[in-house]
């Protein structure tokens, strides 16, 4: 697991690359652990995002690739960039 | 008074009364013995001596359209915020007090609680049926004299013991027959005072 | 069946489809009557009843225990347990009980509550209208039902 320090570390470089309009890091259960957006939002985020997390993997087991890395999803307004990990999810959004 | 998506009316008759005075033994002794009324399950939220902590509750069915929903409450001071929580939408209530000398004064606290909670309702639309259980004990009170402590001279009572079920399904009855009968004629029948 | 009773079915389906994991909800008002239940499987044996009243048991004591704290109002109740969960939260009149397996999206099923909570409410308000509890003008029906249940008690 990662610590206070690293975590707020590493939120606050993502956060600074140019056109990153939030980051948000939630666990496996849609619960936010940590995040720069506000409080609604960053639940709403991370509840449908881990959903989705759950469904991507049932495929890319069902197709046999082998697990999932990382998940882009491209929109009108950017990105979503999704890193799933052990414990946690890592939720970027650009653009 | 309420009705279900099924359309049954339903009744909640509370058991209420100080600690240790035999609520949960009474509702017990009902459940196993009164026949004629069609029981669901028995719930019980208790310690592992089995002491109530917040309620129990048993849902008992008079006839296919309406349905008692009885709880008991739990009677140590602490568990105040939860009888206030088990007393919402009561229809009847058989108060049930210990006839021990040592045990009135908490049997007069229980009452005061009880009519802080429901106020001017009690006895009216909200009917009222004493127990003065545990009559069996050589040291028991009088019925009148506990009667008139309680400021309950009016309302109906009955000298009981939840052990051995002795007048506990006579309470029983008298409280659901006073709820139907409120129901039935709301004018005349309110004639329990609890004041 | 009224058309309020068809919603709160339809709701609650809808929750339990809303994400896996859900084996079933309750609908129960605040004075622990449970009103409508769906269960994801037909056969999950478990005395609705039972588990309503102490739903709406446990979130009102919760809510109570809030009011002493002042600490707002009260949402959603969790509790977690070796094999499963439990959540409660209040819809209105009423309190939407939802019981899953160990492993869910908590934050999904946090937000699909809310929002069935919202609907539930409002079709409680529909339903409880439809159903005055006010002793004063029973149908006829009604009232042979209750002479019925006296006539049943009489007998014992």
């Amino acid at each position: 697991m990662i610590g206070g320090k690293a975590l707020k570390d590493s939120l606050k470089r993502l956060g600074a690359h140019e056109g990153v309009r939030g980051v948000i890091i939630t666990n496996m259960e849609g619960l936010p652990i940590s995040s720069n957006l506000n409080a609604e939002t960053t639940e709403v985020i991370s509840a449908l995002v881990t959903s989705l997390v759950g469904k991507a993997k049932r495929v890319v087991d069902e197709l046999g690739e082998g697990g999932m890395n990382f998940l882009t999803i491209s929109t009108p307004k950017g990105e979503v960039m999704v890193a799933p990990e052990e414990d946690y999810i890592l939720i970027v959004l650009r653009g | 008074m309420k009705k279900d998506t099924q359309g049954r009316i339903h009744f909640k008759i509370v058991f209420w009364g100080p600690s240790l005075s035999g609520k949960t033994t009474a509702l017990r002794w009902i459940y196993d013995n009164v026949e004629g009324l069609n029981k669901g399950g028995f719930t019980s939220v208790a310690d592992h001596t089995g002491r109530t902590l917040f309620f129990d509750y048993t849902p008992m069915q008079a006839t296919a359209q309406v349905v008692f929903d009885v709880y008991t409450v739990a009677g140590q001071r602490r568990h105040r915020g939860q009888r206030k929580v088990i007393l919402t939408g009561v229809d009847g209530i058989i108060f049930v007090a210990d006839s021990s000398p040592d045990q009135m004064e908490a049997n007069i606290e229980s009452m005061a609680e009880l009519r802080s909670f429901v106020g001017e309702e009690l006895g009216h639309s909200i009917s009222l049926v004493v127990m003065l259980n545990k009559q069996d004990l050589p040291n028991a009170m009088v019925k009148t004299v506990m009667l008139a402590k309680l400021g309950l001279g009016n309302a109906p009572n009955f000298t009981t013991c939840a052990l051995t079920g002795e007048n506990v399904k006579r309470t029983f009855r008298q409280v659901t027959r006073d709820i139907l009968m409120y129901h039935l004629y709301p004018k005349t029948s309110a004639k329990a005072s609890a004041s | 069946m009224s058309i309020t009773v068809r919603q709160f079915d339809e709701i609650l389906s809808d929750v339990i489809k809303s994400e896996p994991g859900i084996k079933k909800t309750i609908l129960v008002d605040r004075t622990g009557l449970t009103i409508a239940h769906v269960s994801k499987f037909s056969y999950y044996p478990v005395d609705v009843d039972g588990i309503g009243a102490i739903a709406s048991a446990v979130f009102c004591a919760s809510e109570e225990q809030g009011k002493s704290l002042d600490v707002g109002d009260l949402t959603i109740v969790t509790s977690e347990f070796g094999d499963g969960k439990i959540f409660a939260a209040g819809a209105g009149k009423g309190v939407l009980c939802v019981i899953t397996d160990k492993e869910v999206n908590i934050g999904m099923i946090r937000l699909t509550m809310m929002k069935a909570a919202a609907e539930l409410a409002k079709v409680l308000d529909e339903f409880m209208a439809e159903k005055p509890a006010v002793a004063a003008g029973k149908t006829d029906a009604e009232r042979e039902e209750l002479r019925a249940a006296l006539g049943e008690l009489e007998k014992g």
